[in-house]
């Protein structure tokens, strides 16, 4: 019923890391929530749930956790009913969790035969013996991917994670989205054995473009929690590049390297967890101070609110992936496994991978960017609201949770090798290689496995930057400089709160760049001084950016899918035997299609066949014209 | 040498497609050819083919020194606009070029498996010739335009030289007098797009 | 060991040289009276005299980011190619590494564009955070392509190896890396086609936009972390595209070691004067020229190589 392996374990493991600060976080958040009841019940039961996903040992215990997490998650969001627009990310939430819910359905339908209560191993050997194992994977992929929130099934993060209560946001963030990957592991090692190569490389350009697209709407975002849901998705998408190079690798034989493209994953699925909890707490507490959401708002909130500033810049460097922190770890990890790619036979795929180092180079300057943009705007400068202006500093259990989560960024930072040997640990139960001697030869540098392959020793930077600035900050206060406090220069110009940069004045050259995938909506209006043509009152500009996934895909199919109904409804109500024509269409093709696809495939037959479909559509369905 | 010398060639002719000038467009083609001669010069020195050599110079002569003087003056004479902006924006261009790149490489793979020697070069020929379709593609200008079919003409130079160790001298010479012959053509051509 | 330590006094001797060597070279070819080599010290000593004016609306993040721009530029010393044959080098340290300490120095650098709550600093910031995130691919596929024909990612090793086996099979490839390489020196230390160093206007500022608000000690730090950065791109320039003269004897070496860092300040200077400086959304189709080059190198590396 439940299993308790390596990689269970794991997960556990992280899920408690994420988990315990959080309690902390959410408690001294709690006196600020109406409905506590109703919080703590579902709270406790989300924690119960994902717990309840990891170990789950057969399909009925897993999907049943699934569900539950997805339900209680759910009613999180719901905690806090704002406007109807937290309604409306609800029903979204609760709409696309179940889209992925139906396919994880199907999948484990067909690989346990309809027992539900057999264990992975028996289901390996009937998925083994089904004849489409692509169709087990395109189910797992839509099923998992929909949860972890890879493009184009990303749509809902932005909507659902700003809408529930911090603590719950972090959680989701960082812990649930990573049970999503951990479905990933086992059911492809587990349940899917025989992989093709083609599954890696659609993972691998999944999470280039989920890596892309993700941190591009989050620099045009001006909600600091839409914009941490959106560097979520492109977290996510980082993990499964280093998957995909893992699955790449498996399928071509090359154990070792696969190996350490997985702990890539594994290690940055932990950082993900580690900070972007760490961002959603420090984001919750400004939130709880400023009450709103919107960036554009704050300001100046370093001097107010120094350990949640202090702590969100440690996150912030760690996400941008600069060194020495973990987050630079786990990137440097993935390119090590991306440039192993060197060593493999087929050219095409081997000239293929540069764009997947380019998507992961370009999105890893471009966090940069967006997390200067987060920083600057939320703590840095002068407020921008009164709010901003009589912020202060959260309570003490807030200020615990967020203090332990830095803790935990700083221990995977510090101590690295003793995270790895427990990935080490997972890779050895999945693939049967163990290579952490390999990448730890001694605690201070870490190798990569490929040919021409790079070191480097966290430990010695972190010591190197920390003496080197010592001594700098020594020399500078041994010469016993005069200081003088006055107010900005600014090239004369007067400096108040409206002249200050905004954060969408300050994504303003990269949305310029990037206007064919933002396509943004400016409006500008000014009044003008009667008589002047360039002098004027006052002005106001603001952009909205349109989310192309969003317009093109789902909106789109909603507009078909009720014109597709209407015509149905006119066709039932009032033309029955056109009604009738189509019944028999859609029978005749069901058929046909059992014919040619699962009876045995001919071309012959698919043409024969398809000119008897539209004889009989244009006979029966369309009719003559009139 | 050799991979130096075509890798040149792909240099110059990916820098024309960046171009925003119509002189540099023209500097860029004159250096593209320069490369391709240099290159047919030497290929010919290595398996001591007289006629290569001689059509190398040719290409010096011709291609890198008298076609791109004529067209500058001639798009002086006629006072072209000298900005050529490209119709396909630079993010566009920044991934479509390499896509384009790994995409020929991939479907010359069985073409060049039928060759015996230098085989990655006729690839890099044909990917050539895409680059130099996508040229005439960007651009609206009718001078930006005639350059790409120019490098087109390079680029199947350059095919013909790397797969075959060169054409038969006769089709070489034909083909120099074609190109004059095209050279005159514009020129009819941009007084008529004067006049109109 | 004593090579060693010395090529990194040299480095940061040189440092404050170079930018001061490059005016001069322009200001000669403009038909200007030349400001003397030792300017840049000159400019040093003036600003460790002076104190220090803080603005009242800065946080503790201009006292600290200053520090931590020049920290990791200096570390970055430590980890350059060697210039003499048997000197010694650092081994486990590879090229990621050094891109990620020159993206933290920007980071900080950034944020106290941000800190002063001037139009100007937050202008500075946001054209840099757009530069700066598209040097990072063109850098880092440069790397990977160089790292192919060196056979090795660490820095140091690659000098060596590309200074022993010059990879005249792979030429094509090494000269596209190059030019890739040299458009992002250019890029990354605000030279003139990408932004000019020298004027106040806000038109083209992007680099000393965001450290107007900064005096004395402070402005010294990041001035110096300028001159740092320079220096750092210039000797990975020189050792790892130029990779001659290596095996010479000691005094030879480091004398021709600092004659190619000197020709490579010349040549940037006689582009600074040649070209006129191209407008911030121009600058992307350089750096997108730069990104081109280094598919290619890689590409070319592959398909040519194999």
């Amino acid at each position: 019923m439940f299993v308790f392996d390596n990689l269970s374990i794991l997960f556990v493991f992280l899920i408690m890391l994420g988990v315990v600060p959080n309690l902390f976080y959410s408690f001294g958040y709690l006196p600020h929530i109406k409905r506590k009841v109703h919080y703590l019940v579902h709270y406790f039961g989300f924690i119960i749930s994902m717990l309840g996903v990891v170990i789950a040992g057969n399909a009925l215990v897993f999907l049943l956790f699934w569900e539950l997490m997805s339900l209680t998650s759910w009613q999180l969001i719901l905690t806090e009913i704002e406007d109807k627009s937290t309604i409306k990310a609800a029903r979204f939430y609760f709409f696309m969790t179940h889209f992925g819910f139906v396919f994880l359905l199907l999948f484990f339908l067909i690989v346990t035969n309809g027992n539900l209560e057999i264990d992975f191993n028996s289901m390996k050997i009937i998925a083994s013996n089904f004849a489409y194992p692509t169709l087990l994977f395109f189910f797992a992929v839509l099923g998992l991917l929909s949860k972890a929130g890879v493009v184009p099934m990303h749509v809902w993060l932005p909507y659902a994670h700003p809408a529930a209560p911090s603590p719950v946001s972090a959680l989701m963030s960082g812990v649930m989205l990573k049970v999503a990957i951990y479905g990933l592991f086992r059911f492809l090692f587990d349940i899917l054995s025989n992989w093709q190569l083609e599954w890696g490389v659609l993972i691998l350009i999944l999470g280039a473009i989920s890596s892309l697209v993700g941190v591009l709407y989050a620099l045009s975002e001006h909600d600091i929690k839409a914009l941490l849901a959106n560097h979520s998705i492109e977290n996510i998408g980082i993990i499964l590049l280093g998957f995909g190079m893992g699955m790449i690798f498996l399928s071509l034989k090359l154990p070792t390297l696969s190996a350490f493209a997985f702990m890539a994953a594994l290690f940055h699925s932990f950082n993900h967890m580690s900070f972007k909890s760490l961002l959603f707490m420090g984001a919750g507490s400004v939130l709880h101070q400023t009450k709103t959401k919107n960036m554009e708002k704050y300001g100046g909130l370093i001097k107010a609110m120094p350990i949640t500033a202090f702590t969100f810049l440690l996150a912030s460097i760690s996400i941008s992936a600069l060194p020495p922190t973990n987050g630079f770890l786990s990137e440097w990890m993935i390119f090590q496994s991306l440039l192993g790619s060197s060593s493999i036979d087929n050219i095409s795929l081997k000239l293929a991978i540069p764009f997947s180092v380019f998507a992961l180079a370009l999105t890893g300057g471009l966090a940069i960017a967006c997390f200067v943009k987060v920083f600057g705007i939320t703590f840095l400068g002068l407020h921008r609201s009164t709010n901003a202006k009589h912020a202060h500093e959260v309570n003490t259990m807030m200020k615990i949770g967020m203090i332990l989560m830095s803790l935990v960024v700083v221990s995977l930072m510090l101590f690295t090798p003793f995270y790895m040997k427990l990935f080490d640990g997972v890779t050895n139960q999945l693939l049967h290689v163990s290579i952490y001697n390999k990448i730890f030869p001694n605690i201070w540098s870490m190798h990569s496995i490929s040919d021409n392959g790079g070191i480097v020793s966290p430990l010695i930077l972190l010591a190197g930057l920390i003496v080197l600035t010592l001594s700098i900050y020594a020399i500078y206060k041994s010469l016993n400089i005069k200081h003088r406090v006055y107010h900005t220069w600014a090239c004369g110009y007067n400096t108040s709160a409206k002249t200050q940069y905004s954060a969408t004045g300050f994504a303003g050259p990269i949305r310029r760049f990037f206007t064919w995938l933002y396509n943004p909506d400016e409006h500008f209006e000014k009044e003008v001084i009667p008589g002047h043509k360039t002098k004027f009152k006052d002005a106001s500009f603001s952009v909205h950016v349109r989310p192309l996934f969003e317009r093109s895909l789902y909106q789109s199919s909603v507009k078909w899918t009720n014109k597709m109904s209407y015509y149905v409804y006119r066709l039932a109500h009032f033309e029955q035997s056109r009604y009738a024509a189509m019944i028999f269409n859609i029978l005749l093709s069901v058929l046909f299609s059992y014919r040619i696809f699962v009876h045995e495939f001919s071309w012959a037959t698919l043409a024969l066949e398809s000119v008897v479909m539209i004889i009989s559509i244009k006979v029966l369905l369309i009719g003559d014209k009139k | 040498m050799t991979s130096f010398l075509i890798g040149a060639f792909l240099a110059t002719l990916i820098s024309a497609l960046f171009t925003t000038r119509l002189y540099g467009l023209i500097l860029w083609y004159s250096l593209n050819s320069l490369s391709l001669a240099l290159l047919a010069i030497s290929i010919g020195f290595k398996i001591d083919d007289n006629t290569m050599i001689i059509s190398g110079f040719l290409t010096l002569i011709v291609k890198s020194i008298v076609i791109p003087y004529i067209l500058k003056k001639v798009s002086m004479k006629f006072g072209l606009a000298r900005q050529i902006t490209p119709n396909v924006p630079v993010y566009y261009s920044i991934m479509l070029i390499p896509a384009l790149l790994v995409f020929t490489f991939y479907l010359a793979e069985p073409i060049t498996n039928m060759m015996s020697s230098n085989a990655n070069y006729v690839a890099i020929s044909i990917s050539a010739l895409f680059l130099s379709l996508l040229l005439i593609i960007e651009h609206k200008n009718i001078a930006a335009k005639i350059i790409g079919f120019l490098t087109i003409e390079n680029s199947l130079f350059l095919l013909g030289t790397t797969a075959t160790n060169g054409m038969p001298m006769l089709v070489e010479l034909g083909i120099f007098f074609d190109l004059l012959m095209a050279i005159v053509i514009i020129n009819l051509l941009f007084k008529s797009e004067e006049l109109s | 060991m004593i090579l060693y330590i010395f090529s990194i006094m040299l480095l940061i001797f040189l440092a404050p040289l170079m930018p001061s060597f490059m005016k001069m070279v322009k200001m000669y070819l403009l038909y200007k009276k030349p400001i003397s080599i030792f300017q840049g010290y000159r400019d040093f000593s003036k600003l460790l005299s002076k104190e220090i004016i803080i603005s009242k609306e800065t946080s503790a993040i201009t006292t600290i980011a200053p520090f931590l721009v020049l920290s990791p530029l200096l570390l970055t010393l430590f980890f350059l190619p060697p210039i003499v044959r048997g000197e010694y080098y650092v081994s486990f340290v590879d090229a990621f590494t050094i891109t990620g300490l020159i993206s933290l120095s920007t980071f900080f650098l950034m944020l106290i564009g941000l800190d002063s709550a001037s139009s100007f600093g937050g202008l500075g910031s946001s054209r840099e955070a757009f530069i700066s995130a598209l040097v990072e691919p063109a850098m880092i596929l440069t790397l990977f392509s160089v790292s192919l024909m060196a056979k090795d990612l660490g820095i140091g090793q690659d000098g060596i190896n590309l200074s022993l086996h010059f990879p005249s099979a792979h030429i094509a490839s090494f000269i596209f890396a190059g030019i890739s390489f040299f458009i992002l020196l250019i890029a990354e230390n605000g030279r003139i086609p990408v932004d000019n160093p020298e004027t106040h206007l806000e038109l083209t500022m992007v680099h000393e936009a965001m450290i107007l608000d900064l005096s004395g000690f402070y402005l010294l730090l990041i001035e110096s972390a300028g001159s740092v950065k320079f220096i750092i791109f210039a000797s990975i320039f020189v050792s790892l595209f130029v990779p001659f003269g290596l095996n010479l004897p000691v005094i030879l070496a480091i004398l021709v070691f600092i004659a190619k860092l000197f020709i490579l300040a010349i040549i940037v200077a006689l582009l600074e004067v040649n070209i006129a400086k191209l407008r911030l959304f121009k600058v992307p189709n350089l750096l997108g020229i730069a990104i081109v080059f280094a598919f290619l190198s890689l590409i070319t590396f592959y398909v040519l190589g194999a």
